[in-house]
């Protein structure tokens, strides 16, 4: 029953770029791995997931701490939500990013979160591919999304003391140069896993605009030829796409529980409230882990610096950012209420049995911010992963990193 | 919000600037030129480098090299490799960050020492390149330049393609439409097919090619064009002007809309003629300015001003109407208003094209005629005593024309004589005399209250005023009763049984019988054989009378049956006996559904029915009444009989009415000719009596004789009393309602009818020549005699006149003061038929009938005055061609109704129509279907054609494929590109996809190929840069000033290889800045720069404090786009950006900045708002808000944006574990206070006092930008230990000491937007060159703009040949 596969401790940390002691594309290969399906894996079992969950702008600086292990691990008041999930969860302090301590604040300290890379200042845009988007390339074929990239506030569109917003507003890169866009259209996210249907002709004009692309390329630099073979590779991407939904459920060996939505298609348009479009973008994610359209999503709660206010908490005296500066009570709650959202996912994912584990023990949802708290120090970041991952994860550890070179 | 002659100028402004500038450019171009350029790098002294050791090389070198500088290598390398490094160092010496805090102090001179050496380093450097290209990194249409592309593609404005698609990115001088921060993803992808479906979703085919709507179906797109015709209509005429028509119950108004506009064109000529006249304005141009048709405006002009030679009697009183002293436009527009009632009728579409129905909706009548009948309704108001007539002709008749009167007499209500006008005074003298008998009144009263019987004669009474006083008491001569509500229409044929009729109206009491042998049944109910029903309504009651022919004791037999049981909820019963004055209810019962009752035995019970006394005359009345008002399903058999108990005579209902029933309403009894049997009803609301107030006299004596008991002499004392109030006299002795009594004993037309009472005893007194015209008026006749008639009388032309005579007779009404209370004008003109004459008038009202249509256009163009019309689509608007429309506007309205045939596909929709109406009327109208078949035909061969015609389009429409995709990819197509499009369209041809959906399959690769949504650039090979084709010029062009594609000079110039011409090229530039387009350069280069570009959808305030932010963000972030959009259009300067004294409000914001009484609900740009503290981009409130927090402004950002945006510093990181500061205030402290308390400490100090002063001066206003009530210090020392103060303060400051800086990162930021990239160093000569021409131009934006459009950077490309790599370009 055990999976063989174990996985590395070492392999994950390298793999979510907070480390950078090896090569780190040789790192992220190795977490990739973990992900594909064993030889040896019985074909009828549950895939493994992975869930990044990101919000901005840190913690409350004394309450993001856990002591003792097991059952007996004690949480930090921002962690409360999670105490129910204590035997499903890894709590680690002591990473840190070493190229975000490079450039500013906030615009330097989110972008390569997953990747670890280097970040181009200077009105540039390059870091490094992140690491959920290379575990997607390996294991995505599998499943009509190869990822599902979501979020709760939109991007930031300008340039922040030589570095541009991207940066903040996006953790998952699909190339150093692409960040992977976000949707924030909880609608838009919805047809993303159920409106299969092709259009007639689409494939026709994709074939078509691809061979523009194609024969394009000569005629210009090789600079642009990059920037042309994001688009060609996405045309040829979506055309698998669309040969993968249509030969749906032949490709996988697994058939998941759910086949079709358990939830009403969510309105058009963007919801004026944060709690409303929080949740229904974590049902979106559930929903897609359920249904095996995707195993590899990364959640965005909010921006680094973002502009969010709480209404919903009786908070709107101040926005996201400049109540990370406070530190009181009131941050603490904002805190809570993210923290609420990863065990929400826990929970439904918890509630989802696949053979004789819940989805929950076949995922890994990791949360992370880009600083510990609110004045700028990624010094240490706070992380948490909640789920075995298939086994590969024991749960209800406690790890502490600070005193360990790496 | 520009107007015509704001457009000249701005452009008179732009033609001005090109020639300075031209000038200055081309001396630049020269000094730019690389070879006229010797680079002499500065040397590096031995000292000056063991200085940099000295004080650096402890931290950055080899060993060390903190922050990753290795100053130390760098100054033993090459200078050009480490740019960015030295760009740093300068920076950090510059603001003094470096050497730390915690180094030793480097002492001033050494610091210049060092700084000027890098600086010249630098120096040297950037001009190494100058005007290189630069690395521009493939350019993605960022959302809003996909937006605008889409919409100036389309057409359609109206298009939000992007607006669910990721924000984009920014990167560069921080614009997100660089290529460095645009992603590309199967996401992305996907979205783009979506959109560019979404967009061919909007395709409409026409005949000759397509073109695309807001809309996406085929309805909405017909709707749209309908909507483009009626806005054409509406141009130049009015809505409204209907009158309802009554079709076949329906209220519907055929002749709406389209209304010619007369008043508001005689109204602006009326006013400007005296400006026209003198010159000073034309015809045209005073058209232009009051929205009206210049065409019409000018003939209309000549028609009235122009004595025309060849005269027309109607437009010739016109004029003279217009040329008098007295001029009222009003009355000209009502007089012809009048001819074109009567000249022109409506007629319903759905009539139109049936056989010998009519062929127009709006169609003319002639009016000329031989005679005329005037049917004058009479005031029922006058407040004259006197009228008086005068017969006469209107002045568009001829001189000698005479006309003849006919007998003019007034006609009254139904039931009354007519009066002729001759008779009148006469009438009026005998009413005088006959009231005098109103003194004897109770003679008349007693003599009708005895019964026959007792009655003496009436010798010494008048006859005809014995019978009015009977008609008001309700009583009769004859001393019986009298019977009313007889029913008067004939019923045959009844629900198609030949055998029922009788009496009533469909929908009204009826009574009814079975003639037939045997029972008749429809619907619910049955009709027995040979019996007798009644129905009553829910306010009538059914009557059966039977009047006594003689006196006598009778047995009456009485049964009566609900005949419909299947519903209704049953009936009442009544047996009324009435006398003259009384009424007796015998029985009063209540029959339930489907019941019977029956008083035919000879049960005790039934007594007093066996004997019933009556007087001749007297009557038995069977009344059937709907029970509860509820009418339905009450058909009520009756069945009566009545034997007169000592003759045995019988009289029997049934039997004797069944055939006889149409004889007559009463029909006689059957053994003699007295009338016995009444069908009548009565009202459920009505009154037994005739209206006598009860509480009058005359009701007081009316109640006191009915009373069987009453003695005489009370009797008596009541009808002496009433003789005392006819005397008119001392009426304030009687009770308000006896002196109501006493004005109807005396009403002319009151119930006694005097008038009539009168006219019974005039004998005809007829002149025929007594009304004629030319003769004096008619003799005053007393108002009240005529009031409510009407006035009828026959006119015609008086015989042995000229042939060519012609008049319209006009019949006027004066009052006591001779005024004019009423004109009445024929609307026929009386002629003599088929004479020259004739045609001649027929041609001059044919005329006027052209100047003056009532309606121009049939403006509802989709018809509804019929329930099924064949006509789908009614165009008629002839007339607004002719009158109103120029060349131009009559090709664009044949255009819009070819597109509606076409895209409406009307000849199909027409072939469908006619299968519903034929199927419909073969069921409901048989006779219609001959007529239809002879159509059909036509139809079914018309829809043929049409689907040919739609065969025949799709090459034309595929022809204009090609110059679609050339506009979108914005290049010429080759042969091979247009095969490749062609492929795909065959490709799915075969697959089945049809034609329509094919095309928009084509479109849609179109819109999602690289050639669209990527600004693609060919790269020269093996040379350093190349200029752009002139087609990738024109794309830069018109994405730097349009964020869209070129438009169709740009194309065409492009196309012919000019636009590369420095000519040319300026001149395309300040066309385009004049241009609408430029607001999008406002919104994507001026709102982005300043951080507020989707300050609309800022939702950082609290909605607690700030309620009203919600409402006001959008306006605020509007205020920013105009302001700039101003700058661009009018050529402003740059400086007015700092600080001007007008800005951009509407209503609501005008009321937010508290700018009093301005109160224009649109934006306008308003002055004088220095006073405010308005005017430039620091003091506006989408500025000021958006660097706030959500509660509390934040001076710290407010300064930190001055500093780094308008100023184009940077500020270092904050030191590790900054303290944190407060949510709220905390007591006590102000925002600034809190601030300056967290600034002191020293390792905030060094950055807050270069930033926090600029945010202190701006504390008079509050987080969402408003002026705060109360005064606060705005007061602040700035780094240099200058004083400033407030907002003018700062702006004055920025103008003044900061000016050069401002200018300076202006001019980075456009560049970098127009670029598309970063600055980099080799850009330095080309920003001082921008700064140099504005400085020389005032500062105008067109000399920063011309700089750049003209500069190598902007007109070349790098290629492979290019040396220097992109690492280490970074300039500051």
């Amino acid at each position: 029953m055990i999976n063989q596969t174990r996985f590395s401790r070492r392999a994950l940390l390298r793999g979510l770029g907070v480390t950078m002691a090896l090569p780190w594309l040789e790192s992220v290969s190795a977490a990739g791995e973990c992900f594909r399906p064993h030889r040896a894996f019985r074909t009828a079992d549950a895939p493994r997931r992975l869930a990044v969950l990101f919000s901005g702008n840190g913690y409350h600086s004394r309450e993001w701490w856990a002591t003792g292990q097991g059952s007996d691990m004690q949480l930090g008041r921002v962690m409360e939500p999670l105490l129910p999930y204590r035997s499903q969860l890894t709590f680690i302090r002591g990473l840190y990013n070493a190229e975000a301590l490079k450039g500013n604040i906030h615009s330097s300290q989110t972008g390569n979160l997953l990747s670890g890379a280097p970040l181009a200042a200077g009105g540039k845009v390059q870091t490094g591919t992140s690491f959920d988007q290379l575990i997607a390339q390996q294991v995505g074929k599998e499943t009509k999304l190869p990822s599902l990239v979501l979020g709760c506030e939109k991007a930031n569109p300008s340039v922040h003391k030589n570095y541009s917003m991207l940066y903040s507003s996006h953790i998952s890169w699909s190339s150093p140069t692409t960040p992977t866009p976000l949707e924030v259209y909880p609608a838009l996210a919805f047809d993303q896993l159920f409106k299969d249907s092709t259009q007639a002709g689409q494939q026709s004009v994709l074939d078509a605009v691809g061979s523009d692309a194609q024969s394009l390329r000569h005629r210009i630099s090789q600079q642009d030829q990059q920037k042309l073979d994001e688009y060609l590779n996405s045309v040829r991407e979506v055309e698998q796409r669309l040969e993968r939904a249509r030969n749906r459920g032949e490709l996988q060996g697994w058939r998941p529980t759910i086949t079709e939505p358990t939830l009403p298609r969510p309105n058009d348009g963007y919801p004026q409230d944060v709690a409303e479009h929080m949740r229904l973008m974590c049902d979106i994610l559930v929903l897609a882990f359920q249904t095996d359209t995707t195993r590899v999503c990364t959640l965005k709660l909010n921006n680094d610096h973002s502009a969010l206010r709480f209404p919903n908490l009786g908070i709107d005296y101040m926005i996201h950012h400049l109540l990370s500066h406070s530190d009181n009570e009131d941050w603490l709650k904002v805190n809570q209420f993210f923290i609420e959202q990863l065990a929400y996912i826990a929970r439904r994912l918890d509630e989802t049995q696949e053979g004789e584990r819940t989805a929950l023990d076949n995922s890994v949802i990791m949360m992370c911010s880009s600083m510990l708290h609110g004045n700028h120090d990624a010094t240490q970041l706070p992380v948490v992963l909640l789920g075995k991952g298939g086994g590969a994860l024991s749960g209800g550890q406690n790890l502490d990193y600070r005193v360990q070179e790496n | 919000m520009y107007d015509i002659l704001s457009v000249f100028q701005c452009i008179s402004f732009h033609l001005r600037t090109i020639v300075i500038v031209g000038i200055c450019v081309h001396q630049f171009m020269a000094l730019a030129a690389p070879a006229q350029s010797p680079i002499v790098s500065p040397t590096l002294t031995t000292d000056l480098r063991q200085t940099f050791i000295d004080h650096c090389g402890d931290c950055h070198s080899d060993d060390l090299a903190e922050g990753e500088i290795n100053l130390v290598a760098a100054l033993d390398g090459e200078f050009s490799q480490q740019v960015v490094l030295w760009q740093r160092s300068r920076d950090m010496l510059r603001r003094g960050q470096m050497p730390p805090r915690d180094a030793d102090i480097l002492p001033q001179n050494i610091r210049v020492q060092m700084l000027d050496w890098i600086t010249a380093q630098l120096r040297v450097e950037s001009r190494r390149n100058p005007g290189d290209p630069g690395p521009v990194a493939l350019r993605r249409l960022s959302n809003a330049e996909y937006t605008y592309s889409i919409q100036d593609l389309t057409n359609v404005s109206t298009l939000q393609p992007t607006s669910e698609f990721p924000a984009d990115g920014a990167a560069g001088e921080g614009f997100s439409n660089t290529g460095m921060g645009q992603a590309m993803s199967p996401a992305m992808i996907d979205k783009y097919f979506q959109a560019a479906q979404s967009t061919a979703a909007r395709l409409v085919l026409l005949p000759d090619g397509f073109r695309f709507s807001q809309y996406q179906s085929r309805s909405d797109q017909v709707t749209e064009i309908v909507e483009q015709i009626q806005t054409l209509y509406h141009r130049y005429s009015d809505a409204g002007g209907g009158s309802t028509v009554n079709f076949d119950g329906q209220n519907l108004v055929t002749n709406d809309g389209g209304r010619l506009p007369l008043d508001r064109y005689l109204k602006v000529l009326a006013a400007a003629e005296l400006e026209v006249v003198k010159g000073g304005l034309t015809y045209e141009q005073l058209a232009r300015q009051h929205g009206l048709s210049p065409k019409y405006l000018r003939r209309l002009a000549d028609v009235l001003t122009n004595p025309n030679s060849d005269a027309n009697p109607w437009i010739d009183s016109l004029r003279r109407r217009w040329q008098s002293p007295n001029r009222s436009t009003d009355e000209i527009v009502l007089q012809i208003q009048t001819w074109q009632k009567q000249w022109w009728k409506f007629n319903v579409i759905g009539h139109l094209g049936r056989q010998g129905g009519p062929t127009t909706w709006m169609e003319s009548v002639e009016p000329l005629s031989k005679q005329f009948v005037f049917n004058i309704p009479l005031s029922s108001d006058w407040s004259t005593k006197t009228v008086q007539f005068d017969f006469s002709r209107s002045e568009w008749s001829s001189e000698q024309a005479q006309l003849e009167w006919s007998e003019p007499k007034v006609d009254f209500a139904s039931g009354k004589a007519a009066l002729y006008l001759s008779d009148s005074l006469e009438a009026a003298a005998m009413i005088r005399n006959d009231q005098k008998e109103l003194l004897r009144s109770s003679d008349y009263i007693k003599y009708l209250l005895k019964p026959p019987a007792l009655r003496a004669s009436h010798s010494d009474l008048r006859t005809d005023l014995l019978q009015a006083w009977a008609n008001w008491l309700g009583l009769s001569l004859s001393g019986k009763p009298i019977v009313t509500g007889h029913l008067a229409d004939r019923l045959e044929n009844v629900a198609g049984h030949s055998a029922i009729c009788g009496w009533g109206r469909d929908g009204g009491t009826t009574v009814l019988v079975n003639q037939s042998e045997s029972p008749i049944s429809f619907l619910t109910l049955a009709i027995p054989a040979r019996q007798l029903v009644v129905h009553p309504t829910p306010s009538t009651e059914a009557v059966i009378q039977w009047q006594a022919p003689q006196s006598g004791v009778f047995d009456v037999r009485l049964e009566v049956k609900d005949q419909d049981p299947q519903c209704g909820n049953g009936i009442e019963l009544r047996l009324e006996k009435r006398t003259q004055l009384n009424r007796q209810v015998l029985l009063n019962q209540t029959i339930e559904n489907g019941g019977r009752l029956a008083f035919t035995d000879d049960d005790v019970a039934n007594n007093e029915l066996r004997s019933i006394s009556l007087e001749a005359g007297e009557i038995l009345m069977v009344v059937v009444s709907p029970r509860n008002r509820d009418h339905s399903c009450d058909t009520t058999q009756i069945q009566f009989q009545l034997v007169d108990k000592s003759t045995q005579e019988k009289w029997d209902l049934a039997a004797d009415v069944v055939d006889r029933i149409h004889k007559s309403n009463p029909v006689p009894g059957p053994q003699n000719s007295v009338d016995v049997w009444h069908f009548c009803e009565q009202s459920l609301d009505g009154e037994f009596r005739p209206k006598i107030s009860a509480e009058s006299i005359l009701g007081k004596i009316l109640e006191a004789a009915s009373r069987p008991q009453t003695n005489d002499s009370e009797l008596q004392k009541l009808l002496v009393e009433l003789d005392r109030l006819a005397t008119n006299e001392q009426l304030e002795e009687f009770s308000a309602i006896d002196r109501e009594l006493c004005r109807e004993l005396y009403d002319w037309f009151g119930p006694l009818n005097w008038l009539s009472i009168a006219q019974g005893n005039l004998e005809l007194k007829i002149d025929p020549n007594r009304w004629k015209v030319g003769d004096p008026r008619s003799n005053r006749l007393p108002a009240e005699m005529l009031k409510n008639g009407s006035l009828r009388t026959t006119v015609n032309l008086k015989p042995g006149g000229n042939d060519s005579e012609f008049a319209t007779p006009i019949c006027r009404i004066y009052d006591n003061d001779q005024r004019v209370v009423a004109e009445f004008i024929a609307s026929q003109v009386l002629m003599v038929p088929g004479t020259p004459g004739a045609n001649k008038l027929s041609e001059q009202l044919a005329e006027v009938r052209e100047l003056f249509p009532p309606a121009l256009c049939y403006e509802r163009i989709v018809p509804v005055d019929e329930v099924v019309t064949l006509t789908l689509y009614y165009r008629e608007d002839e007339w607004l061609q002719r009158l109103m429309l120029n060349e131009a506007e009559i090709a664009e309205l044949k255009r819009l109704w070819q597109e509606l045939w076409f895209v409406a596909q009307e000849p199909l929709g027409k072939a469908v129509a006619f299968e519903q109406i034929a199927e419909f009327a073969t069921q409901d109208r048989p006779d219609l279907v001959i007529e239809f078949r002879t159509i059909g035909e036509t139809i079914k061969q018309r829809a043929e054609e049409f689907k040919q015609e739609l065969l025949d389009s799709q090459a034309e429409q595929w022809r204009a494929v090609r110059p679609f995709a050339e506009r979108a990819w914005r290049r010429s197509l080759s042969d091979e590109d247009e095969l490749k499009l062609r492929h795909l369209y065959d490709q799915l041809h075969s697959e089945g996809v049809d034609h329509e959906s094919a095309m928009r399959l084509v479109l849609t690769r179109i819109l999602t190929a690289p050639a669209f949504l990527f600004k693609l650039e060919h790269t020269p090979t093996a040379v350093p840069s190349a200029r752009v084709s002139d087609a990738e010029l024109a794309t830069r062009l018109s994405y730097f000033l349009w964020s869209s594609l070129p438009d169709d000079p740009l194309r065409e110039l492009s196309s012919r290889g000019e636009l590369s011409k420095d000519q040319t090229l300026r001149e395309q530039t300040a066309r385009m800045l004049c241009d609408d387009r430029v607001a999008r350069l406002a919104r994507e280069f001026g709102a982005q720069w300043l951080h507020v570009r989707n300050f609309a959808e800022n939702n950082e305030k609290s909605e607690t404090l700030f309620p009203e932010f919600a409402e006001l963000r959008q306006a605020m972030a509007h205020e920013v786009e105009l302001y700039f959009e101003y700058l661009f259009r009018n050529d402003r300067s740059i400086l007015d950006l700092l600080d001007s004294d007008y800005t951009f409000v509407d209503a609501r914001l005008a009321q937010f900045y508290g700018f009093a009484g301005d109160d224009q609900s649109e934006f306008h740009r308003v002055g004088g708002v220095r006073t405010s503290n308005r005017g430039g981009i620091v003091t506006m409130a989408a500025v000021l808000a958006n660097q706030s927090g959500a509660s509390r402004t934040s001076p710290i950002l407010r300064g930190n944006w001055v500093y780094e945006t308008l100023l184009g510093e940077k500020l270092p990181n904050p030191p590790p574990g900054v303290p944190q500061l407060p949510e709220t205030l905390p007591t006590g402290l102000s925002e600034r206070e809190l601030i300056e308390q967290h600034s002191s400490r020293a390792e905030c100090a060094s950055c807050h006092r270069l930033i926090d002063p600029y945010g202190f001066a701006l504390e008079q206003f509050d987080a969402i930008g408003r002026n705060r009530s109360a005064i606060v210090n705005t007061d602040a020392v700035l780094d240099s230990g200058q004083t400033i103060s407030g907002a003018q303060g700062l702006k004055k400051y920025l103008l003044e000491q900061r000016r050069d800086d401002f200018v300076k990162q202006f001019c980075r930021k456009l560049l970098g937007y127009a670029l598309g990239r970063e600055i980099i160093l080799s850009d330095e000569m080309l920003l001082e060159e921008m700064q140099r021409q504005l400085s020389a131009q005032e500062y105008r934006v067109s000399a920063a703009v011309e700089a750049i459009v003209t500069s190598r950077q902007f007109r070349e490309i790098r290629g492979p040949g290019n040396g220097t790599t992109d690492k280490g370009e970074n300039h500051d």
